[in-house]
């Protein structure tokens, strides 16, 4: 769950980069999040995982009052996101399989789930075969994956996702998309940043336009391939 | 951690324990010196026999005496001719008209004080003259002066070099690990569990040169007290007390050693990541 009211950030005083916006995403939603360049959505991303602090207004994230959250109580928020970012980054040092189970260490999780939980989203995301596999040895839309299922290790609420089809080609952005889609089909809130309104139009969904820091359009629009999709998937 | 911060940061405590250690043996050394000290207070040749205990009474009465020996003058003689054998009959013929005068023997407790006992000494009228080693005694408060401030400060300049050297490699492996430090922040990882790495890494590092400092320092002091206490008459000719043997030494060395690294290590690290991982 999202709840912006009013929110205002700015890096410089005086100048506000988003601008008083409202948003309210309810949990189990699917959200495209559209703009220029330089219109602010990926500092609305920031500030969704407190990287940034609003300066206005109210920001609840999965139940987590942003603008009074202590720091030491930051971490504990986090791991109720997962995080996909644009330039996939993986460890390129660790397998596919290390890259993915780094996260739930991290929040030192016991092994056995860790054995467990891994081997699952690995097969979610269809890269069984990969496992050993490094970073370098994937192609894009593997890697993309990888992250993807890093991203849902940790069983997030909410899953947002900074223009993860920002370098590859078309055919592999409707990949993404799909699978960006099943996730939310199992009850995951996902949030996705992109600037290519032809996947928008493909897919349909909660649409939120930006600009200038401020939202200039949010309406649920009609996908034109609802049904096509299933059929280009296999 | 690189080799060059091993380095670095052994012949920092290197530097660090041969410094004590050069420390304590001048301590000890003068510490031997000083008993040496003694001051000589010859007396006239008018004070019989009889004025010899109220003599001695005053000046035990003076501060900063340790003690008071009647030294006469037929032991002074007997002890000088001893020393030049060769030539005792030369002196043999001397012994019936000893031109020696009698005298106290008197040792005090605090040399850097030795002035002001002379003084004192100079103004019973039972005195003759007073022998005193009182530039030596000025020379040694001083150099024992110097030694301290001079260890002090390179202990400090050593200490602040060492942990400058561990925040650099601790930065360059922060640096090098940017993206999985970027990755953990935002799965949630905890400050701590981010540092934890670093902090090991510091204090094992610091361990590591720590044990390396003390072999180092085994073996060079030995191999240098071998040398010199081989050659007894060294010390005999220098008139002081043999230097500090390692074995009495070597677990405060080593505990030393050991602390000082860990906690440069380990703090240098803490200083490093709080500064650099913005956590
Ligand atoms: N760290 C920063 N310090 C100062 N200004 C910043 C910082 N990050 C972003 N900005 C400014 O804030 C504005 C919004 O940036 P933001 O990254 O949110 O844009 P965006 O919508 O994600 O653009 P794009 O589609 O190009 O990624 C821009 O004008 C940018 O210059
Ligand atoms: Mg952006």
């Amino acid at each position: 769950m999202v709840d912006l009211k009013n929110v205002c950030v700015a890096y410089n005083k005086g100048h506000n980069v988003i601008n008083g916006i409202d948003i309210h995403i309810d949990d189990g939603d699917f959200t495209f999040i559209v703009g220029a360049s330089g219109a602010g959505k990926s500092t609305l991303i920031k500030l969704l995982l407190k990287e940034v602090d609003a300066c206005d207004g109210t920001v609840m994230v999965n139940g987590f009052n942003l603008r009074t959250l202590k720091k030491s109580r930051v971490p504990k928020f986090r791991r109720t996101i997962g995080v996909v970012f644009q330039d996939f980054r993986l460890i390129p040092s660790m397998t596919v399989y290390e890259n993915i189970a780094f996260v739930l260490r991290v929040i030192n999780a016991p092994r056995s789930y860790i054995k467990k939980r891994v081997s699952y989203v690995i097969g979610l995301v269809g890269l069984q075969d990969k496992m050993k596999s490094y970073p370098n040895e994937l192609s894009g839309g593997e890697q993309q994956r990888v992250a993807l299922a890093r991203a849902l290790v940790n069983d997030p609420k909410l899953l947002i996702a900074d223009e993860p089809t920002g370098n590859v080609d078309p055919e592999l952005s409707q990949e993404i998309v799909g699978l960006l889609k099943a996730i939310n089909q199992c009850g995951t809130t996902v949030v996705m940043v992109t600037h290519e309104h032809e996947l928008v139009k493909h897919f349909g969904g909660r649409l939120i336009n930006i600009n200038q820091g401020t939202v200039i359009y949010d309406d649920v629009i009609d996908g034109d391939a609802e049904t096509e999709t299933s059929d280009e998937t296999i | 951690m690189g080799i060059a911060t091993f380095c670095v940061l052994m012949v920092s405590l290197l530097l660090v324990g041969v410094s004590s250690l050069f420390v304590m043996n001048i301590e000890i050394l003068l510490g031997s010196i000083e008993n040496k000290n003694e001051l000589v207070l010859f007396l006239k040749d008018s004070v019989t026999e009889e004025m010899l205990p109220d003599a001695q009474k005053q000046i035990s009465a003076l501060p900063n005496i340790a003690s008071v020996k009647y030294y006469p003058k037929e032991e002074a003689l007997e002890n000088y001719i001893a020393q030049m054998k060769e030539y005792e009959e030369v002196f043999d013929s001397i012994r019936d008209d000893n031109p020696l005068p009698n005298a106290f023997n008197i040792s005090i407790a605090d040399t850097s004080k030795m002035t002001d006992t002379v003084k004192a000494l100079n103004a019973f009228d039972f005195t003759e003259k007073v022998k005193a080693p009182t530039e030596f005694a000025q020379i040694l408060t001083r150099l024992r002066k110097v030694v301290f401030i001079t260890s002090i400060a390179l202990l400090t300049a050593l200490i602040i070099v060492s942990l400058i050297m561990i925040s650099n490699s601790t930065r360059a492996s922060v640096y090098a690990r940017r993206r999985e430090i970027n990755i953990m922040k935002y799965v949630g990882a905890t400050n701590s569990f981010i540092r934890m790495p670093f902090f090991f890494e510091g204090l094992f590092t610091g361990f590591v040169s720590g044990v390396g400092a003390y072999v180092v320092t085994y073996y060079g002091y030995t191999t240098l007290m071998d040398i010199i206490t081989n050659n007894i008459a060294f010390w005999e000719t220098i008139g002081v007390s043999e230097p500090l043997p390692f074995s009495q030494i070597k677990y405060t060395m080593l505990a030393i050693y050991l602390c000082i690294g860990a906690v440069i290590g380990a703090l240098g690290s803490v200083i490093s990541t709080t500064k650099h991982l913005q956590v």
